[in-house]
């Protein structure tokens, strides 16, 4: 299915990005990263981070193809799963960070302190590559949202 | 874990497909999807469990809807029986089969564990061994689907699992002392893991 099925579908929102709100995702996405080398903090919390990164790359992603998620549907769920048709992000890591999303929501509803230190670290490696992975295909594929 | 601990597979998978999902009821060619089973044999072996008092038919229109029978005497026992084998354990204990050697115990906790659970809670699973972040993905892809429930997985390297028992950790010590389904291992092996002694074993203890 395309991004232009799920706008259709009434999923998405058409969207013009600016090259401001690129570069607000992206620095706050960085700003998330930065904070999750804080050793003093929980596991729940960095891998809260890390996901809020990643869902924020994936967003800016999703508004340089000219679409935003609508209020009222799974939103988080979409982002992430339109990561495969922005960016061509494999199944595999797009369930991944489906994985991510699920450990975020049972720490922080019912299951607090459930995030090993190992999974919060392998959290932040996926965000921080994911970062990498979006802004070198905004760069082939969006040049003009990207700041100099 | 065998699959024909109710007599023979398909009654196994039946019973223990309904009795892990007690709050809903199915009709029969959704079981047949959820089952991977032929309808007839299926219809055959629900009527059966209905006439035996364990579960109860509805008919609707042209469908026929099967659930557990909350009234059947072993009601309870049943439940508990269809969790910990063809519900929902076996399931999960089949999804970590590819990842199995690298992984030292394993077990549900909390409501599915304790039997407290409902048609809203998750399945809790805790995974202590060397599993990679993708490999615990890939091996849980699908589970959730198959179950129809949630189901949040902890992996912990067992150094960091022994560390943060011996430190009290809030959540490990709470989930250290509540009902578990064993997955892989058992209560010996994850004292072992936590680095908790445990009493020797008795001459000609069973293990």
């Amino acid at each position: 299915m395309s991004l232009q099925q799920w706008l259709a579908n009434g999923w998405l929102h058409a969207h013009q990005a600016t090259r401001g709100e690129i570069a607000e995702r992206l620095a706050h996405a960085e700003e998330d990263l930065r904070g999750c080398r804080i050793a003093e903090l929980s596991a729940d919390w960095r891998l809260a981070m890390a996901y809020n990164a990643a869902l924020q790359v994936a967003a800016a992603a999703l508004a340089a193809e000219g679409f935003r998620t609508r209020g009222g549907t799974p939103h988080h769920h979409y982002t992430i799963q339109s990561l495969s048709l922005t960016a061509g992000i494999d199944a595999a890591r797009v369930r991944l960070l489906d994985d991510i999303r699920r450990k975020r929501n049972a720490a922080e509803y019912d299951r607090l302190g459930s995030v090993s230190d190992a999974e919060a670290r392998a959290a932040v490696e996926f965000a921080t590559r994911l970062r990498e992975d979006v802004i070198r295909w905004l760069r082939d594929k969006h040049p003009m949202l990207l700041s100099k | 874990m065998s699959g024909t601990v109710f007599g023979s597979r398909l009654r196994s998978k039946a019973i223990g497909w309904l009795f892990s999902h007690p709050d809903e009821r199915f009709h029969v060619r959704r079981l047949e999807a959820l089952l991977g089973e032929d309808s007839t044999n299926l219809s055959r072996e629900l009527a059966r469990l209905a006439a035996d008092g364990l579960l109860v038919a509805q008919t609707e229109g042209r469908q026929k809807y099967y659930r557990a029978d909350a009234r059947c005497p072993i009601f309870e026992e049943l439940k508990g029986i269809a969790v910990k084998t063809t519900g929902v354990a076996d399931i999960v204990r089949e999804a970590l089969a590819p990842i199995r050697d690298h992984i030292r115990v394993a077990f549900i906790y909390g409501s599915q564990a304790s039997g407290a659970f409902d048609v809203h809670s998750d399945v809790d699973v805790m995974i202590v061994g060397e599993v990679g972040f993708a490999e615990e993905a890939s091996s849980m892809a699908g589970v959730h689907e198959r179950l129809r429930r949630d189901v949040n997985t902890t992996t912990y390297p067992p150094e960091e699992f022994r560390r943060k028992v011996r430190e009290g950790h809030y959540f490990l010590a709470d989930v250290m002392r509540g009902s578990k389904i064993f997955l892989v291992g058992d209560e010996r092996e994850l004292a072992a893991v936590a680095g908790e002694r445990l009493a020797p074993c008795a001459p000609g203890d069973a293990r």
